[in-house]
C-alpha cells in the first residue's frame, strides 16, 4: 500500500514531463540551467475545505492533533517542482516525477476539452451545504440530518462537473448503513442466542439439583435395609444431554458474536479504504465529503485508521502519531487549498499576459488537482491559448532534438507576442549563434572549394551540419556542387567570358562553383584565386569604410574606398560605396580628383599643389600622402 | 640787424626736412617694387598653366621640403599669408640658406607646366 500511495503520487505528479518544451530551453539554450518553480502562494481558505479547519480544538482530540501536525509538517514554502531533476516536493516529501506519457496525454486532453460550466456555482453550493451540515462542529447530528445530506449527494451527482463521484460517496454511505443494519440484526440474534444459553443453563442446573436430591433420598432409605450401598445411575444421560445442549448454544453464541464483529470490521474497512482511494486518486473533494460522512456514521474508537496507516505516517513522521479519518480530511483540505491557490495564480498570470507562467502554474496545479472542479471549470478560451503554447513548447523540444533552429526561431519569435514572459531571448541568442557558426562553416567550405581543397570542403560541411543540420545554405551548396559536376564546361566558358569583361565581382560570387569546375585547370584556378583575393580585399576595405562612416570619419572612409580603387577600379560594389559617400566629402573628392587628373595628364606641378590642397582638407589622407610622394620628385620636368 | 629767431627756425626745419626726405625715399622705393603683384593663389589653383611666365611677389613661410630634384633644386611646401599651402621650387642656383618655419619675401615665377619657381627670396 505504501508503494502504491507514492507511486500514484509520482504518477500524477509526472506532469513535469509536460514542461519538456521549456525544459529544452534549460538544456539547449543553456540559459536556464536549473529552474525550480516556486510554490504557489497560499490564499485564504474558504468554502467546503474550511470546514475541518474550524473543528473545535478541545472537543475532538484527533482533529486538533491532525491540524497541529499538518501546520507543523506541511511547510508549503518548501514545495517545489524541479523540472531539471524530475522531482516534486510537496509537503516536505520528495516524489520522483519521471516522464509519463500517459499523464502528458491527460493534460493535453484536459486542455483540449471544452468546458461545461453548467451551473457550477449551484453544484459547489450543494457540496458546501453538505460540508457545512456535516462539519465537525455538528458532532451529534441526528441520523435524519445525515440522511438529508446523503440525499443531496444525488443532487450533486446530476452535474457533469461532478463526474458521478458524489454517487460513489452516496453508495458508500448506503453500504455502511446497510452493513450497520446487518450488524443490528446480528446483535438481535446474539441476544436471542444468549437467552437460549441461559435457559439451557437453567434446565441443566435444575436437573442436576433434582438428581442430587433424589440420590440423597434413596441413599438414606437403603442404609437402614441394606448395609451394602449402590450408586444410582438414572438421570445421568439426561444431564449429559442437557450439558451438550448448553455447549451447543454457547458455541452458536460465540459464532454469531464473531460474525457480527466481522461485519462491523468489514464495513469500517470498506469505508476507510474508499476514502483512502479517493485521496490516492487525488479526488480530494470526494475524500473530504466521504470523511465527514464517516465521522458521523462511525464514532469513537472506529475513528482510528485501520488502512493507509503506513502511507499517512510517511506524511506525518511522528513516532506516536495516531492516524484517524480526520487525517485524511486534513490532507485533502491542504491539497485542495493548494489547488485553489494554484488556479488563482494561473488566472492572475494569464490575465496579466504572462501566459507562459500561467501554463507552468496550471501544469503544477493539474498535477495535484486533476479532478478538482476548479480545474474543470477553467475557461476554455484560456485553455485553448495555453494548449497552443503547450504544443509549441512540446514542438520546441522535438525541434531542439533535431536542431531545427530555423523553425524554432519562428516559434520563439511568435512566443514574444503570445508569451512575452517566456525566456525566448536567450534561446534565440543561442539559436542564432548556432546558425552563424553553421553559416561560417558553409562559408569555409565554399572558400575551401574555391581553393580546390575537397577534404576541407567535407570537413567544413560536416561541421556546418553538426551545428545546424537543416541549414538551407548547406542544401544550396550541395545543389550547386551537384550541378557543377554535370556542367563544368559551362562554368569554364562563363568564367572566360566574365574574365574578359573584367567582371570580377560576378566571378567571386560563384567562386566555389568555378573552383570545382576548374579544379583540373591550374591556370584558370590561379586567376580565380587572385580574383577571390582581390574581391575579399575590396570587401574588407568597404567593410572598414562603413565602420569609419558610422564613426563619422567620412574622410577616412573615403580614403579606404579610394585605396580599394587601386585593387579594382571597376568593381561595381566599390563604385556604389564611393557614389554613396561622395556627396559627404565632395570638397575633398573634388580636389583629389583634380590632383589625379593632373597627375594622369602629367601636369605634376599642378597635381602636387592639388594634392597639397586636398591634404589641407584631410591631413591624414593616405591618398594625398602617396600622391605627394609620387609627384613631388617630378615637380619640374 | 640779424633776427634772433632765425637760428631757432633753422633748428626746427632741419629735422622736418630730414623726415620728409626719408618718407620720400620710402615712398619711391615702394613704388618701384609695386611693379610685381602678389601671387594669386585662387587663380593659380583654377588654372595653373594660365599663369605661365608671370612673376609675382610672395610672402610665405617655409613648411617642409617635399623633394629634392637633382640639378634642379628643392621642392618645398610653403604657406602664404592667407594660410594657403602649395609647393615652390627653390633652384639650386639661388644662393640662399632656406630654413623651415621661417618667413620669406620671395619673387616667384610660374613656369610653363605651372611650377612655381623662386627667383629671389629674403627673410622678413
Amino acid at each position: 500500500m505504501k508503494r502504491t500511495f507514492f507511486s500514484i503520487f509520482a504518477a500524477f505528479l509526472s506532469v513535469s514531463a509536460f514542461s519538456q518544451g521549456a525544459h529544452w530551453i534549460q538544456q539547449q539554450g543553456a540559459a536556464v540551467q536549473s529552474q525550480t518553480v516556486p510554490a504557489a502562494p497560499q490564499a485564504a481558505d474558504s468554502g467546503v475545505s474550511s470546514v475541518s479547519a474550524k473543528a473545535p480544538a478541545g472537543g475532538f482530540f484527533e482533529s486538533a492533533t491532525g491540524e497541529r501536525m499538518a501546520d507543523k509538517i506541511f511547510d508549503t514554502e518548501k514545495d517545489s517542482f524541479d523540472l531539471e531533476d524530475g522531482t516534486l516536493n510537496w509537503k516536505g516529501k520528495t516524489f520522483n516525477i519521471g516522464n509519463s506519457r500517459m499523464v502528458r496525454a491527460r493534460f493535453e486532453r484536459y486542455l483540449s476539452m471544452p468546458v461545461d460550466t453548467q451551473n457550477f456555482n449551484k453544484y459547489q453550493g450543494i457540496l458546501s451545504e453538505i460540508a457545512a451540515r456535516l462539519s465537525a462542529s455538528n458532532d451529534n447530528l441526528p441520523d435524519e440530518a445525515v440522511r438529508a445530506c446523503w440525499s443531496r449527494l444525488f443532487d450533486a451527482a446530476e452535474y457533469d462537473v461532478d463526474g458521478q463521484s458524489s454517487l460513489t460517496i452516496a453508495n458508500l454511505v448506503y453500504l455502511a448503513w446497510r452493513m450497520r443494519g446487518e450488524y443490528d440484526v446480528a446483535k438481535m440474534e446474539e441476544r436471542e442466542q444468549m437467552a437460549a444459553v441461559k435457559e439451557a443453563q437453567f434446565k441443566a442446573k435444575e436437573r442436576a439439583e433434582f438428581m442430587e436430591y433424589a440420590s440423597d433420598k434413596i441413599a438414606k432409605m437403603n442404609s437402614s435395609k441394606n448395609a451394602s450401598t449402590r450408586k444410582r445411575t438414572e438421570g445421568t444421560a439426561d444431564i449429559a444431554y442437557r450439558v451438550q445442549d448448553l455447549q451447543k448454544e454457547v458455541v452458536e453464541l460465540a459464532t454469531k458474536n464473531t460474525f457480527r464483529e466481522a461485519t462491523a470490521t468489514k464495513a469500517v474497512l470498506q469505508f476507510q479504504s474508499q476514502v483512502l482511494a479517493f485521496l490516492i486518486e487525488r479526488k480530494f473533494q470526494q475524500a473530504q465529503i466521504a470523511s465527514m460522512f464517516y465521522r458521523h456514521i462511525y464514532r469513537g474508537n472506529v475513528q482510528e485508521m485501520k488502512v493507509g496507516n503506513d502511507q499517512l505516517k510517511d506524511l506525518f513522521p511522528v513516532s506516536n502519531f495516531v492516524a484517524t479519518v480526520d487525517t485524511f480530511e486534513n490532507v485533502a483540505t491542504e491539497a485542495r487549498k493548494d489547488v485553489r491557490d494554484g488556479m488563482a495564480a494561473v488566472n492572475a498570470l494569464y490575465d496579466s499576459g504572462e501566459t507562459y507562467g500561467a501554463l507552468q502554474r496550471l501544469m503544477e496545479t493539474f498535477a495535484i488537482g486533476e479532478f478538482d472542479p476548479l480545474l474543470a471549470v477553467f475557461p476554455y478560451e484560456k485553455k485553448k491559448v495555453l494548449h497552443k503554447l503547450y504544443r509549441d513548447m512540446s514542438a520546441l523540444k522535438s525541434l531542439s532534438d533535431s536542431r531545427d533552429w530555423g523553425t524554432m526561431e519562428k516559434i520563439l519569435e511568435e512566443f514574444e507576442k503570445v508569451a512575452p514572459d517566456f525566456p525566448s531571448k536567450e534561446a534565440l541568442a543561442k539559436i542564432r549563434a548556432a546558425q552563424r557558426i553553421s553559416e561560417m562553416h558553409v562559408m569555409a567550405a565554399k572558400q575551401a572549394a574555391a581553393l580546390g581543397k575537397p577534404d576541407d570542403v567535407k570537413k567544413s560541411l560536416a561541421a556546418a551540419m553538426e551545428a545546424w543540420p537543416l541549414n538551407p545554405s548547406i542544401a544550396d551548396f550541395n545543389a550547386d556542387l551537384v550541378g557543377l559536376a554535370s556542367g563544368a564546361s559551362k562554368y569554364i566558358q562563363k568564367f572566360d567570358e566574365l574574365l574578359a569583361r573584367k567582371n570580377y565581382r560576378e566571378i567571386a560570387a560563384e567562386a566555389p562553383e568555378y573552383a570545382i569546375a576548374m579544379r583540373q585547370d591550374a591556370e584558370r584556378s590561379e586567376s580565380l584565386k587572385k580574383i577571390v583575393v582581390k574581391m575579399s580585399q575590396i570587401d574588407s576595405l568597404i567593410a572598414q569604410a562603413e565602420e569609419f562612416e558610422k564613426q563619422n570619419n567620412k574622410y577616412f572612409a573615403w580614403d579606404l574606398l579610394d585605396g580599394a580603387r587601386i585593387i579594382d577600379p571597376q568593381d561595381p560594389k566599390l563604385a556604389l560605396a564611393l557614389a554613396r559617400l561622395a556627396p559627404e566629402v565632395s570638397d575633398y573628392v573634388k580636389m583629389l580628383g583634380r590632383a589625379k587628373n593632373a597627375e594622369d595628364a602629367k601636369d605634376f606641378a599642378a597635381a602636387l599643389n592639388y594634392y597639397l590642397a586636398a591634404q589641407e582638407i584631410f591631413p591624414a589622407s593616405r591618398s594625398c600622402r602617396l600622391g605627394i610622394e609620387r609627384v613631388a620628385p617630378k615637380y619640374v620636368k | 640787424m640779424r633776427s634772433k629767431t632765425t637760428p631757432i627756425i633753422i633748428a626746427i626745419m632741419i629735422p622736418l626736412i630730414s623726415v620728409a626726405v626719408a618718407l620720400a625715399l620710402v615712398y619711391f622705393k615702394k613704388s618701384a617694387s609695386d611693379g610685381v603683384s602678389a601671387f594669386p593663389y585662387s587663380d593659380y589653383m583654377a588654372s595653373p598653366k594660365n599663369l605661365s611666365g608671370n612673376v609675382y611677389s610672395l610672402k610665405a613661410e617655409l613648411e617642409m621640403q617635399l623633394s629634392r630634384i637633382p640639378s634642379k633644386g628643392r621642392v618645398v611646401s610653403v604657406r602664404d599669408e592667407k594660410r594657403h599651402k602649395f609647393a615652390v621650387l627653390i633652384p639650386d642656383g639661388l644662393d640662399v640658406n632656406a630654413q623651415t618655419k621661417q618667413r620669406y619675401d620671395m619673387d616667384v615665377k610660374v613656369g610653363s607646366d605651372g611650377e612655381i619657381i623662386v627667383c629671389s627670396m629674403r627673410k622678413y
